[in-house]
């Protein structure tokens, strides 16, 4: 049982229900639209939504500011930098104003400058409410985390509540 | 953006591939209806010009065979016919049902009587109807074109050693030797034939006929029937119908419409699997971006409305292309990006779905807020497929709504916006209603079964 959600007895289309409603997707490759503008990239996951298409390009100007992309709305992927691909990938991950963001390696291809930019996006959203689920091999990262799960060969290995730990320094 | 601007998009990504697929299906569909027109038009015009080449009903007087003895001496046998056959019988035959269909009635009149000091067998018919009643005679020179003129069989030339421009005499008269008919190995190479008016003259028996000739077009029906209103028409007659010929033309025809059949298939065949080929061939090359869509929350209706707009597919879909769950809850309005100031924002490990009443921020759509936001789980009727819901209406329940001009014509919108499917399962028309009072129909009709107990 997620969130309410009893996912074993879920149909696939209550599953991706589930994830639009729950969850928000961001990969390491970012996986944008290549033929997609940033604004479009966005608006993708409202596609299937009968909603005012102004409101949708609306919704995702605003998402895109909020992860300082304003003025960057038509440029292609090709035409981003790593690190702003990313950004549209999370701002696209936010359209739903899901609870939970999902992100799986999401400072792997950047470099360490753009990848703390990427970190403080998370912790800029963990703080307006929304819980960030990130897997990462970068031990940095977790200077962020409240709580980190290690993981070895699969196995949960040592589960540490960051905060209390925090809070104890 | 939404999903034809999607697959739009894609489409112009790669413009030559949407080209080439574009023709291909536009050259399969043309070519399939183009062969399908000329086939059956080829077939009409075949079974036209087999109807055209000579007769399939054959119309002789009924007769009864008699044998003539006397104590052990046999004398043969006499035919003796109930009722003679005249040309006044033409207008009978004309009067069937099926008139229409005929399109010659050709009457025949044979006797024997010398040419030129010869016996030999005369066969009348009318003059100008000769070409049209044997089509498949070749003639040195021409057939009779009046009374006065006689077409010689080649046996009978031979035997009496005229040709074209001769003349034969009979019975006081003489007439012109119109032509020579080429050897048909048929009868007709011992016989003289005239107009039917100079023969019956020469029999003495005016408006006689032996037998008459029909060839009925039997497209659409069988030609027992036309057989059957003759027998019915000409009650003294026995009408039968020339088995060989019509069942003859009959395979012909069968022959050529399962030739047209075969290749149709074959070309649909092939543009099916283009189009399988193309679809296939676009689901494998964008695996990855189908499962970014998925995991976005696309539902596989979505996918494949997606993938079938790029193939030009997509139009009957296009009321099912609904990422929404089916309670009519399309997003109406978009959750605020800043929620954080209303104070209930969800926290880490606190991220069921709430319902927020925070100020200025409209995260629900009316309907919804007004019963609070369900939790929803497997046991919700909207998060299982329709086929496994419990609660429906029985079908009897079901309405059929009449629906004046008024509600007809709806943008699809309308239908899109219904929670209700038809139970045809049509994906647009015969649907559409937000309350089960109110019909809102594409058609001049609607089925509509009401909401799910369920649903909120």
């Amino acid at each position: 049982m997620i969130a309410g959600f009893r996912l074993p007895a879920l149909s696939a289309d209550g599953l991706a229900d589930f994830r639009k409603r729950t969850i928000g997707f961001i990969f390491q490759a970012y996986h944008l639209l290549p033929y997609l503008t940033a604004r479009e990239n966005v608006m993708v996951p409202l596609s299937p939504e009968r909603t005012d298409p102004r409101e949708k390009a609306e919704r995702a100007d605003e998402l895109l500011a909020s992860v300082g992309l304003a003025g960057k709305e038509n440029r292609l992927p090709s035409e981003l930098s790593g690190g702003e691909s990313q950004r549209v990938a999370i701002a696209r991950a936010l359209v739903h104003d899901p609870p939970v963001l999902l992100a799986d390696e999401p400072t792997g291809n950047l470099d360490t400058t753009t990848g703390e930019q990427i970190l403080d996006l998370f912790s800029e959203w963990h703080g307006r409410g929304k819980t960030v689920l990130m897997v990462t091999h970068n031990r940095t990262n977790l200077s962020r985390a409240t709580r980190a799960v290690h993981l070895r060969d699969g196995l949960v290995a040592e589960d540490v509540d960051l905060s209390v730990a925090r809070r104890a320094i | 953006m939404n999903i034809r601007k999607l697959a739009w998009k894609n489409l112009f990504r790669r413009k030559s591939r949407a080209v080439f697929t574009g023709l291909g299906i536009f050259l399969g569909i043309g070519t399939f209806v183009a062969l399908s027109s000329l086939t059956m038009q080829m077939e009409g015009a075949v079974r036209d010009k087999l109807d055209r080449f000579g007769a399939n009903i054959l119309i002789v007087p009924r007769t009864e065979q008699l044998s003539l003895g006397f104590g052990d001496i046999a004398l043969g046998g006499a035919q003796v016919a109930h009722a003679k056959l005249t040309m006044s019988d033409e207008t009978a035959i004309r009067s069937i049902r099926f008139r229409e269909r005929l399109r010659s009635v050709v009457p025949f009149f044979l006797t024997a009587t010398d040419a030129s000091g010869k016996d030999v067998v005369w066969m009348g018919l009318r003059a100008g109807e000769i070409a049209d009643a044997r089509p498949w005679w070749k003639v040195t020179g021409t057939v009779p074109r009046g009374k006065g003129e006689v077409l010689l069989g080649s046996e009978v030339a031979a035997l009496l050693n005229k040709g074209k421009g001769g003349t034969v005499t009979s019975g006081g008269r003489t007439f012109r030797v119109a032509g020579v008919l080429h050897p048909t190995g048929e009868k007709e190479d011992s016989m003289v034939i005239a107009d039917i008016g100079d023969v019956q003259s020469l029999a003495r028996s005016p408006g006689a006929v032996t037998f008459f000739e029909v060839a009925a077009l039997c497209k659409d029906c069988p030609v027992e029937d036309i057989v059957g209103q003759i027998g019915d028409a000409l009650p003294g007659a026995r009408v039968k119908a020339i088995r060989q010929v019509v069942e003859s033309r009959k395979a012909a025809v069968d022959q050529f419409r399962r030739l047209g059949l075969a290749v149709s298939a074959i070309v649909l065949s092939i543009g099916g699997l283009m189009v399988f080929v193309t679809v296939m061939g676009s689901v494998q090359e964008r695996t990855r971006e189908i499962g970014v869509l998925r995991a976005v929350g696309f539902r596989r209706r979505a996918i494949v409305s997606l993938l079938f707009w790029e193939t030009g597919w997509g139009i009957p879909s296009v009321c099912d292309v609904r990422g929404g769950r089916g309670d009519g809850g399309s997003v109406d309005r978009l959750p605020p990006v800043r929620d954080g100031e209303n104070g209930g924002g969800s926290r880490s490990g606190d991220f069921g779905h709430r319902h927020r009443d925070g100020p200025g921020t409209p995260r629900q759509h009316p309907s919804r807020a007004a019963g609070g936001c369900p939790v929803p789980d497997g046991s919700d009727p909207r998060f299982i497929r329709p086929s496994r819901r419990e609660g429906w209406p029985p079908s009897s329940h079901w309405t059929t709504f009449p629906c004046s001009t008024a509600t007809t014509g709806r943008s699809r919108r309308h239908c899109a916006a219904s929670p209700f499917r038809s139970p045809r399962g049509n994906s647009w028309g015969s649907r559409a209603i937000r309350e089960p009072e109110k019909a809102r129909c594409l058609r001049s009709w609607a089925v509509c079964r009401p909401r799910h107990p369920g649903m909120s």
